[in-house]
């Protein structure tokens, strides 16, 4: 698994993404990565039309090399969501997870 | 006012469209510029538009129908990508400047196949003779001066298989022709937003299915540490702020033209240019440009043997009749059907013209000459 430590979201927002919860379980967020914000759009409105609850988002500074990024974020149901954008033949990039400690951990997608 | 000149742009629209654009106006931004509220809907509303094409022209990836300006604009994107200095590129005799000048100053030796208004056999003899050695075509799907409309799924056919790209203008035939790029399988449709397709000025479609050379360079909204535009479409095509507005606008013109069927527009338009053709054939002094068969849409050119075309439209616009008299940006056309020395008085409908307009317009008319 790669680390990045991209954004210290504890020091700057206090308890966010990272630490929702839901009926006692935290709801763990990804980061879909899209080369474009078309493309996340996209994305995002086909998982939408999945009832996969999924938001287009700025990435993060350090997700991305060549500076400003889109993603689709989403909560959960990550197999189910990178299932429906495949069989939509839909282009994404890489996955991150939110840790509990604020740093995105790319997963494998 | 009786507006005739919808071959130039469409003027009376339908109220949907006013309220997309001005919707669009106040709740979005900038799209591709941020993930808040106002920019993530301008960048919904151009997906939106993106989409309403392919479904409408049966085009496979959203992402690859890029906004522009207009169908020049378009049709320039389109010609830089593909064009080879010193190669050789065909067009058919009917082509606009929009066409005609970018291949001119791409450097391309330009042949002209296919001159022969309305005759569809030997266009497209002419077309087969010239693809030999060439390396682009371009073609217009409907004459903007004559409303002849070119055999363009042979010509595409053609082009298949000598295996050279094709661009299409479908300047005069978008959302009113059936158009679909899943029967041509050309490189590039070019198309206003403005004209048929019933949006705003200042608003285009490139449907790209081939490779794509950047005419304009800037910010694209991701991406930002490279020098280049980025590789992928629509950002690649799409430098600086895009016209939301301009594309929801577009997309509720397709939506209107779905719910109105755009065979009934396609009859409505036929059959208004047929009623003009029965009031204006009778005067000995007209000579009508029109075909014996069933290749022309809702575009009448005229002129006339004992008055200027200027004259006569000027006459029409004091009287509140809005035509186009000149060269129409296409001189081209006139050459290939030798009117280039008068030039043609053009009238052009719209689903939004009725048959008392025409009578009234015929009447005038008729008056005048």
């Amino acid at each position: 698994m790669y680390h990045v430590k991209v954004y210290d979201y504890r020091a700057k927002h206090g308890k966010i993404h990272a630490s929702l919860f839901f009926w006692g379980d935290r709801l763990k967020h990804y980061l879909i990565l899209c080369r474009s914000a078309t493309s996340a759009q996209r994305c995002a409105r086909v998982l939408e039309a999945s009832l996969i609850r999924a938001s287009v988002t700025k990435a993060p500074r350090g997700l991305s090399r060549s500076g400003c990024a889109y993603a689709v974020s989403l909560y959960n149901k990550l197999e189910s969501a990178i299932a429906v954008l495949r069989k939509n033949n839909l282009n994404f990039g890489k996955v991150f997870f939110a840790g509990e400690d604020g740093e995105w951990r790319e997963v494998p997608a | 006012m009786i507006y005739f000149d919808s071959a130039a742009t469409s003027f009376q629209k339908p109220k949907q469209i006013y309220e997309a654009y001005l919707q669009t106006l106040r709740l979005a931004s900038s799209p591709g510029r941020g993930a808040y509220s106002p920019a993530v809907k301008a960048t919904q509303a151009m997906l939106d538009a993106r989409e309403e094409a392919c479904s409408f022209f049966s085009f496979p990836d959203p992402e690859r129908v890029v906004f522009t300006m207009n169908a020049t604009h378009a049709l320039n994107l389109a010609i830089r990508s593909l064009s080879l200095p010193g190669k050789k590129a065909v067009i058919s005799g009917f082509e606009h400047n929009s066409v005609l000048r970018p291949l001119y100053a791409s450097g391309m030796n330009i042949t002209v196949a296919g001159r022969r208004l309305f005759d569809d056999e030997e266009n497209l003899k002419g077309f087969k003779a010239a693809l030999e050695g060439a390396t682009l075509a371009v073609c217009t799907h409907v004459s903007n001066v004559f409303g002849y409309v070119l055999p363009l799924e042979e010509i595409a056919s053609l082009c298949t298989e000598r295996g050279v790209p094709l661009i299409v203008d479908a300047s005069q035939s978008a959302g009113v022709l059936d158009l679909n790029w899943e029967t041509l399988r050309c490189a590039f449709i070019a198309m206003p937003g403005h004209k048929s397709l019933l949006g705003v000025p200042g608003s285009g479609l490139l449907l790209c299915a081939g490779d794509t050379k950047p005419l304009l360079f800037g910010g694209s909204g991701a991406d930002s540490m490279d020098r280049d535009m980025p590789l992928y479409l629509p950002d690649r095509l799409e430098a600086g702020t895009q016209n939301a507005p301009a594309a929801a606008a577009l997309a509720a013109g397709i939506r209107f033209i779905r719910s109105k069927g755009r065979r009934t527009i396609e009859t409505h338009e036929k059959e208004l240019f047929r009623h003009m053709c029965e009031l204006l054939q009778k005067r000995s002094n007209l000579q009508l440009f029109r075909s014996a068969e069933n290749n022309q849409t809702g575009v009448l050119s005229f002129r006339c043997a004992d008055k200027d075309c200027e004259e006569i439209a000027s006459f029409l616009a004091d009287e509140g009749i809005c035509v186009r008299a000149g060269l129409h940006c296409s001189p081209l056309s006139h050459e290939s059907a030798l009117t280039l020395d008068t030039g043609t008085v053009r009238i052009s409908f719209s689903p939004f013209n009725t048959h008392r307009e025409v009578e009234t317009a015929a009447a005038k008319l008729i008056k005048f000459i």
